[in-house]
């Protein structure tokens, strides 16, 4: 049997091992560009704030130690084309076949050109590349202001960076609140208390609109007209699932399509990681969940059909813990559906939490500050989605008391979702 | 190599404390430092009955926290399957416990996660781990998943959290 | 495989580590338990303990409480040296002196006072451990005076005494041999796990649990096949009314009593009072439960009753109580036979190991004529008759009456004055002292009251005779260095004996040459006991149940006395022989105060107030909780963790509460021994029992409202 998988990240890596586990014999061939073990783009703001050295940008070692360890040959070239119908993957270099093959291509950042926004002052933060060019660039010590585009994860965590090194910073975002497509609008103004408190300056509905010189300042425009100096711009609008390889051959919406084994429209192609869309457990709907974990889970999952076990991922919520500035946010499923409200806690006293019930189930939850009860905050939502009727355990419901979840609030969740 | 964890009888622990102590022992927990065992006690009453529980880390055997951690920092103890960690890489984010459905990582006051090891060391060397050395009722057992089971499985927290477990992506 | 790093981490006792196990004991609760260590010492520092398995009695056992010996011992307040006052009392001013500065001035007080007011002016106190009672008493003696006494005289010797008064010497129950255990006030898995252990496995093996609790415990959870859930303070009610059914019933065992009990017919008489009519009303058990109780007392081949150090004795008729319970050993045949209640005695401090030492001839081998009355004899005269000590309950009334006698100093060792009720006297009284002395580990409230403070060592920086149930002797040797300059209280003992020339040759020559005294009728010496590392089985032949049947009992009449011929025969006591009944409550007002404080119960994590500092013990119940029922929480709108004040006529705590099924209506448990709420403050020092002189720490009202936050 003759795999290959297209890049390798940590999907690619997880199929890798799950594939030696179920054939230690077959031939392994991987396709990659960077030339690197595989890296987490969510470690690259760590490395540039200084928590972590270059090598712990790799989680799993090195390249060679990892060719050593699964026995595959890595092909650093990038893939052209894969071709469904000959069984083929395509490189600059030449066309070789395979039996199964995993598309583990990841996503990209996705930046749209800013007119006056010279290249050496553009900076995304999604590859090692982009963590190194930051790096250099702040260690140069010449930046005092800067603006961040997009008020995600990833642009928070980017401030953070920035603030670190003394930089005056304003985070701008077309969006209305901190954290759109995961906070309650409510939560999101409690965060957004806390930033503004640090120093950041938050302007929200406007993005950048262009970059001038002004008194030999770089400035930024904004889309409201105003203007605010911008050493650099940090563009952390969002990624996109880089499907290019596939495309033509498989069925792909946002993102490569997969069934809850991570095979494809076309048998034989599996497709794993930030460039495929799994089930989301909520909607029912296929939808990239962009997670570490669950790249982790879809690669072991395709990595372990292709060597002819079987294995299923029947797919994700939404979810996202975020720890930033002293604080945290979590949050859970979809923000845009409305429901019954439940809230305990409060933002000043270590921890808040801001539930939505709509039919029986948790549609969503924002939780601030408390990470000890997410895990099992969204172990009960799975289990909802999953139609169980099952009512926390003891087990579970001492450890929400522990963290200060008040009794009460857990006898009225569970009446409203138990009757 | 053996496959080990470390379950709770539910029915005989008494939430005496003693492998709270243990640990904190054996771990030199200093609480006035900000920090507290890596094991939990709960006398807890509810409408039912009472519980007592004495929670740890279960050392699954596919523990979603070594999925979720971003830096690779936890991993199987190879000799024993304990779930142990090096947290030279962490980088305090929090995902390990918004991955485990017991709500056990925690963050010492140095931002990186800490948890029972299952005392993998000692056992390396023949020794339980100090919570089940300990335990006065027997309550808390390191047990071997490849024999015949010690606790009852309507007892076993191990067993009974099994299908929660299984939810948990 | 693991580097060095991972197994000093790990404490891995190897050559690589250094790490050494070295046997020895715990003494934070009681030398009835002194459960074997295995200390991991580097450098005599202690890194770790953990049960011995080499122990006989403890096999690798530890509680709670034990297994924190390593922040015990090394608390931040450990004294380092003695230390003389230089600010007020209780300030806790102090500056370190030498020990030959603190013998110096701690000899010529106490000679001074004997030399003026006689040697009863001065009281020696023992508070925690209990390892150097015997060595205290020969002190006192030798000294001159009966007015020895210790912390023992608010826990468990009401019980020894309830036994004294009915069969002459006390008796333990032979759990291992019955097939009913009335486990009266019996919650093993917070205070001795040992007894849980049994339990459980003679649980396993059939045998039938009745338990007498006011509350839901894990005993009750897991042991119990009946509970009865009398109010506090009712058992001798209860008891009675048991009694009284097994005899209605003729479910006793009449030639037992026949031929060895005294005092049946008046006892029968006087429990017909106690019936299906008034036992719900009296105790709140229903009849149904008692009758339930009764059947299976009947069913059962041998039943032991489960002893108890304050429980049932914290009560104002708490002796009495105990009797009119233990007299159902008499009533169903159960004294003195395999699986019921056997005599027994103290081998060693306190310690029922099986065989007899000297202990109690060299402890009062130097007693004084008895000339002054002791402290507390006068008023709690049965006391005195049976314990020859003074009884400190009285302690603090004559020191601030003056009455009988002044007593001008204490000599204490290990003094805790919120053992007492109403402490706060006991404080007055302190501060009123010419001289006090106290040792300690830590710098205790109690030592912040004193003249000179001298530093003693725990059990696991000293080598003492240990002896166990089952016949085990043991020598331990020092596992650790010691810290700072505290030494032995034996050791202080000896010295001062020396320094103030009393005379006594054998207290003078030493721990070790006295405890070869007390074994040399087993023909054990230290020197060969040292030899062991792990306790060694003495050879002796064990008591035979029945044999005290056969012989007759240490009584008057020779018989278990119902009726108390040692009562009956001092009038002047003004107590009644019978085991009689009197409510428990005290007189406050009932609307002001209409809650049961029932305070003292166990908590796994502390023991007094000696754990309530130590952090990690602490951690498990951080704030002084007052457990109440649901009703009361809800007629009172409290819920879990509000704060409550607890209150009466003597002043007043702010606990925080928690509401509970364990718990009663009407009834608040509350632990003792924290310096920021000392319950004992709220207690009477008149709400007594008569009989030992027993605080009525299990029964007094309070008022308790809902404290406002600000």
């Amino acid at each position: 049997m003759r795999y290959a998988i297209v890049g390798f990240g940590t999907a690619g890596y997880h199929a890798a091992k799950a594939i030696r586990a179920g054939d230690p014999a077959g031939e392994l061939h991987v396709y990659g560009d960077t030339g690197l073990a595989p890296y987490n783009p969510m470690l690259t703001t760590y490395y540039v704030y200084g928590k972590l050295d270059r090598k712990g940008l790799f989680p799993f070692g090195e390249l060679a130690q990892l060719q050593e360890q699964l026995g595959f040959t890595y092909h650093h070239e990038r893939v052209i084309k894969v071709h469904a119908q000959e069984r083929t993957v395509e490189t600059a270099s030449g066309t070789e076949p395979y039996d199964r093959i995993l598309v583990a291509t990841g996503a990209t950042a996705f930046a749209p050109p800013v007119k006056g926004l010279e290249p050496e002052d553009s900076f995304l933060m999604r590859t090692v590349e982009d963590a190194q060019r930051l790096k250099d660039r702040l260690d140069r010590g010449d930046v005092k202001t800067a603006v961040v585009v997009g008020a995600s994860m990833a642009g928070i965590k980017v401030v953070e960076v920035l603030a670190k090194y003394g930089v005056q910073v304003v985070l701008a975002d077309l969006a209305k609140t901190i954290f759109p497509l995961a906070a309650y609008p409510e939560v999101a103004a409690m965060i957004e208390g806390r930033v503004a408190k640090r120093g950041i300056d938050l302007r929200f509905g406007v993005t950048i609109d262009h970059m001038e010189t002004v008194d030999g300042q770089k400035t930024a425009f904004l889309t409201d007209g105003t203007a605010v100096p911008a050493d650099l711009v940090s563009l952390c609008i969002g990624t996109r699932a880089a499907t290019a390889v596939v495309q033509g051959e498989v069925e792909i919406n946002r993102g490569i399509v997969v069934n809850d084994r991570m095979e494809t429209s076309v048998p034989g192609i599996y497709a794993a990681g930030d460039c495929c869309e799994g089930n989301n457990l909520e909607s029912g709907q296929h939808q990239i969940i962009g997670l570490w974990a669950n790249a982790n889970r879809q690669g072991r999952t395709a990595g372990a059909n292709m060597a002819g076990c079987e294995a299923a991922f029947e797919g994700n919520i939404l979810h996202n813990i975020t720890h930033f500035m002293d604080m945290d946010f979590i949050g859970f499923g979809d923000n845009r559906i409305q429901g019954e409200v439940l809230e305990t806690g409060s933002p000043d006293h270590g921890l808040y939490i801001r539930v939505v019930l709509q039919e029986g189930k948790i549609v969503g939850a924002n939780i601030l500050d408390d990470y000890r009860i997410s895990g099992i905050v969204k172990n009960y939502m799975l289990r909802l989605f999953a139609g169980e009727q099952g009512k926390l355990p003891d087990y579970q419901k001492a450890m929400l008391l522990r963290s200060g979840v008040p009794e009460k609030f857990i006898d009225k969740l569970e009446g409203k979702l138990h009757g | 190599m053996s496959r080990l964890a470390i379950d709770l009888d539910m029915s005989k622990c008494v939430s005496c404390g003693a492998c709270a102590i243990a640990c904190m022992d054996q771990n030199d927990i200093e609480l006035d430092a900000g920090k507290g065992p890596f094991r939990c006690v709960f006398d807890m009453e509810e409408r039912e009955g009472f519980s007592h529980l004495s929670l740890a880390c279960m050392h699954c055997v596919d523990a979603p926290c070594i999925v979720g951690c971003p830096s690779a920092c936890i991993h199987k103890d190879p000799e024993t399957n304990l779930t142990v960690f090096d947290t030279t890489n962490c980088i305090g984010c929090h995902s390990c416990a918004m991955a485990c459905p017991y709500g056990v990582p925690s963050f010492g006051p140095d931002g990186k996660m800490v948890k029972c090891d299952g005392c993998y060391v000692r056992v390396h060397h023949g020794l339980l781990p100090a919570c089940v050395k300990v335990c006065p009722t027997k309550a808390l057992r390191l047990i071997d998943l490849d024999a015949p089971a010690e606790i009852p499985p309507e007892h076993s927290l191990r067993q009974r959290s099994l299908a929660l477990l299984e939810r948990q992506v | 495989m693991d580097d060095l790093n991972a197994l000093l981490k790990a404490k891995i006792p190897c050559p690589q580590t250094g790490i050494e196990v070295k046997h020895t004991v715990c003494a934070i609760c009681s030398p009835a338990y002194n459960c074997g260590i295995d200390a991991y010492v580097k450098d005599g520092k202690l890194l770790k303990v953990e049960g011995m398995d080499s122990h006989p009695r403890s096999k690798g056992g530890l509680c709670t409480k034990g297994l924190a010996n390593r922040e015990f011992v090394y608390r931040s307040d450990r004294i380092l040296t003695p230390l003389k006052r230089v600010g007020e009392r209780g300030e806790g001013k102090f500056c370190p002196i030498t020990w030959e500065e603190a013998y110096t001035e701690i000899a010529q007080k106490l000679l001074a006072i004997r030399a003026q007011d006689g040697p009863d002016a001065v009281a020696f106190f023992g508070g925690y451990n209990k390892w150097y009672r015997p060595w205290l008493r020969r002190f006192a003696h030798s000294f001159g005076t009966y007015n020895y006494g210790t912390e023992s005289s608010t826990c468990m010797t009401a019980g020894w005494m309830a036994w004294k008064v009915a069969a002459g010497q006390l008796a333990r129950p032979d759990m291992a041999h019955c097939d009913l255990y009335l486990g009266w006030a019996f919650n093993p898995y917070y205070s001795g796990y040992l007894n849980a252990q049994a339990a459980e496995k003679r649980k396993a093996e059939g045998v039938k649990f009745i338990v007498v609790d006011p509350r839901i415990t894990p005993t009750t959870e897991k042991l119990a096949d009946l509970h009865l859930r009398p109010r506090p303070g009712t058992d001798g009610a209860l008891a009675l009314c048991i009694g009284n059914t097994l005899i209605q019933r003729g479910w006793i065992d009449r030639e037992f009593i026949q031929q060895h009990v005294h005092g049946f017919a008046e006892y029968a008489e006087y429990a017909k009072d106690f019936n299906e009519t008034n036992v719900e009303a009296l105790t709140g058990v229903p009849y149904s439960q008692v009758l339930q109780a009764c059947e299976m007392i009947r069913d059962s081949k041998a039943m032991a009753i489960q002893e108890n150090s304050a429980p049932i004795p914290h009560h104002k008729n708490g002796l009495q109580n105990y009797r009119a319970i233990m007299a159902l050993s008499a009533l169903t045949g159960n004294f003195d036979r395999v699986g019921g209640q056997v005599p027994a005695h103290h081998s060693f401090t306190h310690q029922i190991a099986g065989f007899e030492t000297r202990e109690e001839e060299w402890q009062d081998a130097t007693a004084p004529a008895h000339q002054k009355p002791a402290v507390g004899e006068e008023r709690f005269p049965l006391w005195f008759h049976t314990e020859r000590e003074m009884q400190v309950v009285d302690l603090a009334r004559q020191i601030n009456e003056g009455t009988p006698y002044p007593v001008k100093a204490i000599f204490g060792m290990g003094v805790n004055f919120r053992m007492l009720p109403q402490d706060g006297e006991l404080v007055k009284a302190i501060k009123k002292l010419d001289f006090f002395v106290n040792t300690d580990l830590f710098l205790t409230d109690t030592c912040k009251l004193a003249d000179i403070v001298l530093p003693v060592c725990s059990s696991l920086e000293r080598g003492e005779l240990e002896t166990y149930p089952g016949g085990w002797a043991w020598f331990t040797k020092p596992a650790i260095k010691r810290v700072g300059e505290s030494r032995s209280d034996v050791e202080i003992i000896r010295d001062l004996a020396q320094r103030m020339e009393l005379g006594d040759r054998e207290l003078e020559a030493g721990y070790e040459a006295n405890v070869d005294f007390m074994l040399s009728n087993l023909g054990l010496t230290v020197a060969e006991l040292k030899q062991s590392e792990v306790p060694v089985k003495v050879d002796f032949t064990p008591y035979q149940p029945g044999t005290r049947r056969r012989e007759g009992l240490p009584t008057a009449t020779g018989k278990f006395e119902l009726y108390s011929e040692m009562i009956a025969s001092h009038p002047q006591w003004g107590l009644d022989p019978l085991p009689t009944y009197c409510p428990p409550l005290d007189d406050a007002d009932e609307k002001e105060y209409p809650y049961a404080l029932c305070s003292g119960g166990r908590l796994p994590n502390a023991l007094h107030s000696r754990l309530h500092k130590v952090p990690w013990l602490r951690s498990l119940r951080p704030d002084p909780t007052a457990e109440i029922s649901l009703e009361d929480a809800q007629a009172l709108e409290i819920s879990d963790g509000d704060g409550i004040e607890l209150y009466t006529a003597r002043g007043s705590i702010s606990v925080k509460a928690h509401p509970s099924r364990r718990v009663q209506p009407g009834v608040v448990f509350f632990y003792h021994g924290y310096s920021q709420a000392d319950v004992n403050a709220l207690m009477s020092d008149q709400h007594v029992d008569p009989y030992s002189g027993f605080p009525a720490y299990n029964a007094t009202r309070c008022g308790m409202r809902k404290k406002v936050e600000q």
